[in-house]
């Protein structure tokens, strides 16, 4: 039985069980996975995952509870949970006082948004995995295989229903040379294609040679960068998931961002960003509410936040139809006009940061941030990659990096799709491109 | 569910089993519930609940090895999973990067139930939120407080282990946390003050929070928090520096227990959560710290946020030295990680039962569980007194490290100058950085139990596909030489 058509019944056993006065609404979320971890280019783990969650929130009385219970695809079953879901939400609902931000439901509308059927069986993702790790078998690959249909949905009792579902694979790996040098790899599509994979893996063995140098160490201090569209995209992520743009954590003193707002700092006027509905993330919350596209940066200054149905009226303000957490489903990144002819020479002698890891903040309220380099960060000088360079740890205020010492964007982006698996795969997605900076201050 | 509700699907099981002729199958059945309540500003926000089912099978056969999970619970399911986990086991034989035929296949049983006295979940939901309003109400509402937060996290969760001859384990945790969050901001100065990741998070009941204590350190992080804004930035410098339990509680997670993490020393992690510094040779003769320091793996402490009595392939916990007197001695492995060491001729490594899961939908990896630092001798005055001039630090806001687990850096909520040996003012932002493996032989002096306190979170990430676990952490308060901060 498809995802789409177990929805449906999901939907009908739902509304038939809501009472005179309730509102209801579930948002779903289902995937039917695989996945295959490997190391040495031999599986570590392989396996299947078949998972259906329900977030239902019950209103009555403008009051509001939630519950996300776990479905099993079995219709009497599941029918059963969601009575018990309902009855744990009815059991709290008048223990609860009056909740002022109430959102209201979104306007009726039936809307089977995007349904790309596909996915893959069991058998053609451990066929994929063993082609993958024929192609590697005189390498150390090292990484995940992700394969399968993801699906997210929403109905609600007052007659809404979207859906979107999407087959969805994915590999993520490393190329390993020794230690930690490795290039990384990734690669997503939503059918099989070894020849690209294959490309994917050709490319980084014509880059393990390099890894092999001698490394080179650099003192502490300013040194010229090119940062890849990975590590671009790490920096952004950082400020998105720390709620950068989140209204609620503007208000509530804990966005890096706050200094952007308020127009006491700002980027380059090369940097624009825009939470696109582009990606693959579907463009609706999980009320139902449709998500638009949302300039967050504007040439540099602030261009506005992220706003829930719930913020819009606990703050005033209106919503951006963004998910709970308000942060950004997909990041779009302006593109710059460095062609990739140009990159390297335009670096000169400085360091090219294919990848950054653990970033954090050394002090939220100015954006500084502090991570270290990984992967193939190399060393480059006169525009040639000279050497791997030594892990680094860099502190930096994105202001300044993002900011003065920027000179340039690269015309080319990268989509990057995330590879997050925690409880369930993400759809969050970014679209990136390189940046030139006269200057990252490492520090350790 | 009662374990007699199972019999049918443990029968399944190993009539599967016996006819597919596998050396080795399990099967992990789970009932979570889940209650998040949060106060923000006085409001209570739409509390948030969460009812999870689910089963995993896993079948080791020629050598392969393969998992399925399912949110269905009936047999037919069980007869899925364990076809669809079979499959994994065939198709990936021939690539296999160990060998299951020799990899342990234990048959345990016993049960394990958390310590709780009145538990959370025997309060009705009415009592449940005005538990949390309790704490909240009456908070001091300084000038400058622009954020409150008073919030709580229980959890309950029922695991049923069963293998396709007769181990049978069941365990009951629940989880309790309640937490403060408030930040105050004044003159372009924002401050926060918490309890840091949920760090007072325990396997409890109710006994083990008290209402008036949480309303007097919600008053407390409220003064902090205001204090803290008209405090002068921590100075730069290289210094020596105290630290309080709720920062070295993540000192000790990064720069200790990960690196031990076996699978990550075998290299399963390169893609994702790192590699580490420690290398197999290592264990038995390493200087991981200076003679003060005692790191245990000890899941039996009471209360303790990752206590259990089996890890999620079966094997017993038992309290095991990690780091004795400062020599390495042995990984957080588990007995399959162990067994793929001597596999590959490191048969000195000694494993722990940390094979752990996240839920039914993620297999079992090597995961901290209660890692501890064991008390010294040293009574907080003793610890403050040994400094000439230093920092204080305490309760972690930032961490980063590299992906070998070595530099490191740190930043805490709050700083006190220590001069001649006796605390004085605040200082903001307190940073420090450094390399694990230098930075744990800098240690010179260690606390006694009355600065030791049992720690833990519910958010330690890490694996392929990713998994969030629950962490025990305990330790005292600690003493480290020259040491480079910053603000």
């Amino acid at each position: 039985m498809s995802q789409l058509t177990q929805f449906k019944r999901i939907q009908e056993g739902a509304l038939s069980l809501v009472a005179p006065g309730e509102h209801l609404s579930g948002y779903w979320r289902g995937e039917d996975s695989h996945f295959a971890r490997f190391t040495q280019a031999k599986v570590r783990q392989s396996g299947s995952v078949t998972q259906r969650e329900l977030c239902l929130s019950l209103s009555a009385e403008g009051r509001r509870a939630n519950l996300d219970v776990t479905l099993s695809g079995e219709q009497s079953e599941d029918l059963r949970r969601l009575e018990e879901a309902l009855s744990r939400l009815r059991a709290i609902l008048p223990a609860l006082p009056e909740d002022p931000n109430l959102p209201a439901p979104p306007p009726p509308e039936a809307q089977d948004s995007v349904s790309q059927i596909g996915g893959a069986s069991q058998i053609e993702s451990a066929e994929a995995l063993s082609a993958l790790l024929s192609m590697a078998s005189d390498l150390d690959v090292v990484g995940i295989l992700m394969s399968g249909t993801v699906s997210r949905g929403v109905f609600n009792s007052e007659s809404l229903t979207r859906w979107s579902e999407r087959p969805a694979h994915q590999v993520d790996w490393s190329v390993v040379h020794s230690a930690d040098r490795a290039v990384k790899c990734s690669w997503a599509g939503e059918a099989w294609d070894l020849s690209a994979l294959e490309a994917k893996m050709s490319e980084a063995r014509s880059q393990l040679e390099a890894l092999g140098r001698p490394a080179h160490t650099i003192k502490p201090g300013l040194t010229r960068a090119l940062l890849s569209p990975s590590a671009v995209s790490e920096l952004f992520e950082t400020l998105n998931v720390w709620g950068g743009w989140s209204i609620q954590a503007l208000r509530e003193g804990r966005s890096p961002l706050a200094q952007l707002e308020s127009g006491e700092r700002s980027f380059s006027p090369l940097i624009s960003v825009l939470d696109s509905v582009e990606g693959v993330a579907p463009a609706f919350e999980r009320d139902g509410h449709l998500r638009p596209n949302v300039a967050l940066i504007r040439e540099g200054k602030w261009g506005g936040a992220l706003v829930s149905p719930r913020s819009a009226l606990t703050y005033q303000v209106p919503s951006t139809g963004a998910t709970e957490g308000e942060s950004a489903q997909t990041l779009s990144i302006s593109e710059g006009t460095l062609s990739g002819e140009e990159a390297l020479s335009g670096l000169g002698t400085g360091v090219y940061v294919s990848d950054l890891w653990y970033l954090n903040f050394s002090d939220r309220s100015r954006a500084c941030v502090t991570g270290t380099t990984r992967f193939a960060t190399m060393w480059v000088e006169g525009g040639e990659v000279v050497a791997p360079l030594s892990v680094m740890r860099f502190d930096d205020c994105l202001y300044e990096l993002l900011g003065e010492r920027l000179e340039a964007l690269s015309q080319a982006r990268a989509l990057q799709i995330s590879t997050s698996t925690y409880d369930r795969r993400s759809l969050m997605s970014s679209l990136c491109p390189a940046a030139l900076c006269s200057g990252l201050r490492f520090t350790l | 569910m009662s374990p007699d509700t199972h019999a049918p699907l443990q029968r399944k099981l190993s009539q599967l089993s016996t006819q597919a002729g596998v050396s080795y199958a399990t099967l992990l059945i789970e009932r979570s519930e889940r209650e998040d309540l949060s106060l923000k500003n006085g409001i209570l926000e739409p509390p948030a609940l969460s009812l999870d089912l689910g089963l995993q099978v896993s079948v080791y056969h020629q050598g392969g090895a393969g998992y399925a999970c399912s949110g269905d619970l009936s047999e037919a399911s069980v007869t899925r999973a364990f076809e669809e986990a079979l499959a994994w086991a065939k198709a990936t034989s021939a690539q296999r990067a160990w060998d299951s035929a020799r990899a342990p296949m234990p048959h345990p049983q016993g049960s394990y139930e958390s310590p709780v006295t009145r538990s959370w979940w025997s309060l009705n939901p009415k009592d449940r939120i005005e538990w949390l309003r309790s704490i909240d109400e009456g908070a001091p509402s300084p000038e400058g407080l622009v954020h409150r937060e008073v919030s709580v996290l229980a959890d309950r969760r029922d695991r049923w282990w069963y293998t396709h001859q007769g181990g049978a384990v069941y365990q009951h945790t629940e989880l309790l946390s309640p937490d403060l969050l408030v930040v105050a901001s004044r003159s372009g100065v924002t401050q926060r003050r918490s309890f840091g990741l949920r760090g007072r998070s325990k396997q409890a009941g109710l006994e083990a929070f008290s209402i008036p204590e949480l309303r007097a350190e919600l008053a407390r992080v409220i003064d902090e928090a205001i204090t803290l804004t008209e405090a002068p930035l921590c100075e730069e410098g290289v210094t020596d520096i105290v630290i309080d339990p709720e920062q070295m509680m993540l000192q000790l997670h990064e720069s200790i227990g990960h690196p031990l993490e076996l699978d990550r020393i075998l290299g399963d992690e390169r893609n994702y959560a790192g590699r580490s510094f420690v290398t197999l040779d290592m264990f038995g003769s390493y200087q991981y710290g200076s003679p003060l320091l005692n790191v245990t793996f000890d899941p039996s402490v009471p209360g303790e946020l990752a206590s259990y009595a089996y890890d999620e392939q079966g094997a017993t916990a038992e309290r095991q030295h990690l780091i004795k007197e400062g020599v390495l001695l042995r990984p957080l492995g588990g007995a399959l990680s162990e067994a793929r060491a001597h596999q590959a001729g490191h048969t000195h490594i000694q494993s722990v039962a940390c094979a752990r899961v996240q839920r039914w939908n993620r297999p079992p990896i090597d995961r901290m569980a209660n890692l501890n630092i064991e008390p010294g001798d040293l009574a907080m005055s003793e610890l403050i007194g040994g400094v000439e001039r230093g920092i204080f630090m305490g309760t972690n806001l930032a961490w980063s490290i590299d992906d070998s687990r070595n530099k490191f850096q740190f930043g805490c909520e709050y700083g006190r100058l220590i001069e001649d040996g006796e605390l004085k003012g605040w200082v903001r932002s307190p940073n420090y950085r450094g390399v694990s493996s230098q930075f744990w032989r800098s240690l010179d002096g260690v606390g006694d139990h009355s600065t030791w306190r049992s720690l833990g979170t519910p958010y330690c990430g890490k694996g392929e596909p990713n998994q969030v676990i629950t962490v025990g952490h305990a330790t005292p308060a600690c003493r480290f030489r020259k040491v480079e901060v910053f603000a």
